[in-house]
């Protein structure tokens, strides 16, 4: 899977509280398989994923196709192993921040991971998708959707309500995630290929919106 | 950005969750491993489309496509300007951007494609924010192997039992891990890694400085007594400098020496005291930095082209003797040199030398990545010619100054060394070219060469012998030599050239190649060169042709002459008797030494010492976006050939006027062998991506052309650097202060 050329590497990390399911949502969407024992990861692992990316032009055609490599960092949720999986935030480009559906505090420390990432990621706002798993167990659910999504709402970042037991909407996590990477990979090369952003004066400041990526390329 | 005070102490995990752990990372490095060779191989990419464009601008016409030379019309097929290097391109020459109505030029647009394919991106977005770009991977794996576990503490005399795993892993990688480690250090106070003991905690410090180390541990004690009880004798004269280094008589600052499969000696890591200290000194000597400031300003307006000039007219790349390096490494009078080399033991040089090949070079391609505001810089050096390109392409960063040195004063400097000005070249050379990857070497067998032009026109003579660089490595390190053949136009010399290096690294490297004459009393003539590629070359094949020789590149001369800024220093001598107290652990050390070694030629370190603390340099070459640099400074004292009196200074971020304030301590050298030796200093660009790229250099010493009575090139001091060394041999203890224009090019000055 892992043999041949690509065109990116991308690197995401799933963070979360202990059992909320990183492991599980990971090995869903790397192997498309789910084990409902639990098996506490031991401080950090990764699992790697081959996928093509298919950006789609101004008028909606789809682009040419890139390989992407993807490289799924896996925390440990556990308190002891904090430090050092902290230490690996700021070699992530994108974020999957998961809690448990069944679990309220897992959902309340949601927060505290938000804040970890603020102070450790690569920079201030990277690019985050919050997951509310397990939301198969819908008879045990301790969290309602439209608190989630007011929280996420509250970040502006993407939410969805996942299953890495049945797989629900676990794809479609990783590739918002990967959509908001490629799409800030855009701006930050289009940013500095216009010194101090002369040009862009009459275009989208580009910040703002994701959008703005595709637009502001035609400021010339 | 706030800090959090969180240490990263991994002393925590139990064995088996270390073994899980380091598990992960090597998977991890193993794909960090690829992705870089996918990176160098994209890079190459670029230098393959630079390459077959572009020449230096003022060769460009007006008319003529800046990257495929075809020539423009004036109404049809006139081409247009790249947006981004503002050059005139045709219309073949363009990548027009999906989604817009833009194009930019080919090498524009690699640049930029380059930028996100590679993810620097990433990394750039992320030095915003993090100093150092060190994989948190290298840093866990050097904080858990560093951490005691059960097993360290009862092989406490010999760290790199645990450690020995890792000599599997990347140098490159780990030694960066290391290198941020001990920089954090430096912030954070001393630390000590090897010990037993240790515990370290880390900090993330900004984040990035997972990597500050803080120790606590019984060890320590020793390292503040090594640091501390020395000066006691000196601190009457107040300075502060000798205070903070003196106690550590020979210390490999040397960064590698700290990582454990190095300390073939438990006590090593007493002795080598990371940079931690220097810290300090750097809050006391500041206060005469505006005086420094001062006589940088003056040098350099009045000073430039004069001292550019005068330097061209004795500089060349005149080895003198074949027998330099060799014959200074080997066999250097017993006392200097065995003394230096047996304060750190247990380096194997072989490994040093790749390591050091990797840190240094490669830098192709560092100044072509780099940001939007360079773009047009970019542009412009690769306007060079392409030979220059190849080599130089980091160095001919268009900084301002470079105006400065006229191509005048160049052309004048070329015809009097007369060493290139050899035209007559001829005849060709037979090479078998082959790597090894058993053994990671590069094996250069130079076999004959045939009709070589008459070195010696007078005498009607030809003394030929071969010499190579791997460039853009113009260092001693990088140089290899044949043996001289007499009296011959077709000598035939099947001596293997060896490199060691790993063949990623090479594909980014160019063999260059020279025949010179051997003139025994006046200048040795260059008789011709080849240069070679790597990166498109099958490393698995053996290459044997013959080669016909070129003449020299006017381009590679002018490099040494720009202006590169200045380097201010203080240096002092402290002779053997003013030096007598030794603090304790040191003297344990060399018992400890003693006893696994040699125990026959052991004697307690005695002779003076040099101090050379490093203040800061002014005006350095830009080399990054934002017109910055991320500098630091490199020192060796020659003859050195096992590099263990490597010192560097941390990397000062995002200037060109940087202030190091760091102090190199050079021991064991008696009054006689202060004309035998000579401090090698050389700046350079930190990149996280690319290799190092070469900022200038010098080199203080008595510039007699002669260590030890051998003859060697580097002993090329001249002017001012010649007379800093002079005056502080005249006057011992008293520190001397001089700011010195930095070299260009550490190629030998010699005449």
């Amino acid at each position: 899977m892992s043999d041949g050329e690509y065109d990116y590497l991308i690197k995401f990390l799933a963070l979360g509280d202990s059992g909320v399911g990183k492991t599980s949502f990971l090995y869903q969407y790397t192997d498309c398989k789910f084990n409902s024992k639990f098996i506490t990861t031991v401080g950090i692992d990764f699992r790697e994923k081959r996928v093509v990316y298919k950006s789609t032009n101004p008028d909606g055609s789809p682009g040419r196709g890139q390989k992407i490599h993807m490289q799924l960092w896996d925390t440990a949720g556990q308190e002891r192993f904090r430090s050092l999986t902290t230490a690996f935030f700021r070699d992530a480009m994108g974020f999957l921040l998961l809690f448990d559906l069944t679990n309220e505090q897992s959902f309340l420390n949601v927060r505290n991971w938000m804040s970890q990432l603020q102070i450790h990621a690569y920079c201030e706002n990277p690019d985050i998708v919050l997951c509310g798993n397990k939301c198969d167990l819908s008879d045990q659910r301790a969290v309602r959707e439209e608190e989630a999504r007011e929280l996420a709402e509250k970040y502006g970042i993407p939410y969805f309500e996942t299953s890495a037991s049945n797989g629900l909407n676990v794809n479609m996590a990783v590739d918002v995630l990967l959509d908001l990477i490629m799409k800030r990979m855009e701006r930050c090369v289009d940013k500095s290929w216009i010194p101090d952003g002369t040009v862009r004066a009459n275009g989208p400041s580009n910040p703002d919106l994701s959008e703005a990526s595709d637009k502001s390329k035609c400021a010339c | 950005m706030e800090q959090v005070g969180e240490d990263l102490n991994l002393s925590y995990l139990l064995e088996h969750e270390r073994d899980m752990i380091l598990k992960v990372l090597q998977k991890d490095e193993k794909l960090r491993k690829r992705e870089e060779k996918r990176i160098r191989k994209l890079k190459n990419e670029l230098l393959e489309i630079k390459r077959k464009g572009s020449r230096r601008q003022q060769e460009l016409g007006e008319r003529e496509c800046a990257r495929c030379l075809k020539s423009l019309g004036l109404i049809f097929d006139r081409g247009d300007l790249c947006e981004e290097c503002q050059l005139r391109v045709c219309n073949d020459c363009r990548v027009s951007i999906p989604k817009a109505r833009q194009w930019r030029c080919s090498i524009c647009a690699k640049i930029s494609e380059l930028k996100v394919v590679t993810g620097e991106w990433f990394l750039e977005e992320r030095s915003k924010r993090f100093e150092q770009g060190v994989p948190s991977g290298d840093v866990i794996k050097q904080t858990i192997l560093s951490s005691p576990t059960i097993t360290d503490i009862k092989s406490t005399e010999n760290l790199s039992a645990t450690s020995e795993p890792e000599k599997s892993d990347t140098p490159k990688s780990k030694r960066n891990a290391v290198l941020n480690i001990v920089d954090g250090a430096r912030r954070k106070g001393r630390m000590k890694m090897e010990k037993k003991a240790n515990r370290k905690a880390m900090k993330p410090e900004n984040g990035v400085d997972i990597a500050s180390v803080n120790t606590v541990l019984d060890g320590d004690a020793q390292s503040v007594r090594s640091v501390c009880s020395a000066p006691s004798p000196r601190s009457n004269r107040g300075s502060v400098v000798a205070l903070e280094s003196s106690g550590v008589p020979t210390i490999p600052n040397n960064l590698r020496s700290h990582t454990p499969d190095r300390s073939s000696t438990p006590s090593d890591s007493r002795r080598v005291r990371p940079d931690g200290a220097e810290s300090v000194v750097s809050v006391n000597s500041s206060d005469s930095v505006p005086e420094t400031k001062a006589t940088g300003h003056e040098r350099k307006d009045s000073g430039t082209p004069t001292i550019s000039v005068s330097r061209a007219s004795v500089s060349s790349d005149h080895s003198r003797s074949e027998m330099d390096l060799s014959a200074a490494g080997s066999e250097p009078s017993e006392d200097a040199f065995s003394l230096r080399s047996r304060s750190v033991p247990g380096l194997n040089e072989s490994e040093f030398s790749d390591e050091d090949a990797e840190e240094d070079i490669d830098a192709l391609m560092s100044a072509h990545s780099k940001a939007p505001s360079r773009r047009i810089s970019n542009a412009l050096s690769s306007c060079s010619t392409p030979g220059s390109e190849r080599r130089w392409g980091h160095l001919n960063v268009p900084d301002s100054d470079a105006e400065t040195s006229s191509i005048n004063s160049m052309m004048s400097m070329y015809s009097e060394t007369g060493d290139y000005g050899n035209a007559r070249v001829s005849g060709e050379i037979l090479l078998n070219i082959s790597y090894s990857y058993k053994t990671g070497a590069l094996n250069v067998l130079v076999k004959e060469c045939h009709n070589l032009a008459t070195g010696d026109e007078r005498r009607q003579r030809t003394d030929s012998y071969v010499k190579t660089y791997l460039l853009p490595d113009t260092s001693r390190q990088s140089k290899r030599k044949t043996s001289i053949k007499a009296n011959t136009i077709n000598p035939v010399f099947n001596e293997n050239l060896r490199y060691v290096i790993s063949h990623s690294q090479l594909e980014t490297r160019t063999l260059q190649l020279s025949v010179w004459h051997h003139d025994r009393f006046g200048h040795n003539s260059f008789l011709g060169e080849v240069e070679l590629t790597f990166d498109s070359w099958e490393f698995d094949s053996q290459m044997e042709d013959w080669y016909t020789l070129q003449p020299k590149v006017e381009s590679n001369i002018d490099c040494t002459m720009q202006y590169k800024g200045e380097l201010t220093v203080v240096l002092k001598y402290i002779p053997a008797e003013k030096n007598l107290t030794l603090p304790l652990d040191q003297v344990q050390v060399k018992k400890g030494f003693l006893k696994s070694k040699k125990p026959s030629s052991f004697t307690l370190p005695k002779g003076g010492m040099v101090e050379l603390l490093v203040k800061g340099a002014k005006n350095l070459t830009a080399v990054k976006s934002g017109g910055t640099s991320d500098p630091f400074v490199k020192g060796y004292l020659l003859p050195d050939s096992k590099k263990s009196t490597k010192h560097k200074t941390v990397v000062e971020r995002r200037s060109v006027n940087p202030q190091w304030n760091h102090t190199f301590t050079y021991c064991g050298l008696q009054p006689g062998d202060l004309n035998n030796v000579c401090l090698e200093l050389t700046v350079w660009d930190k990149e996280a991506l690319a290799s190092n790229v070469f900022l200038g250099g010098l080199r203080l010493g008595a510039g007699t052309g002669k260590s030890y009575g051998n003859d060697v090139d580097w002993m090329d001091s001249y002017g001012e650097e010649q007379r800093l060394w002079q005056r502080m041999i005249e006057k011992p203890e008293v520190p001397h202060e001089c700011t010195l224009m930095l070299r260009s090019s550490m190629r030998s000055c010699n005449t």
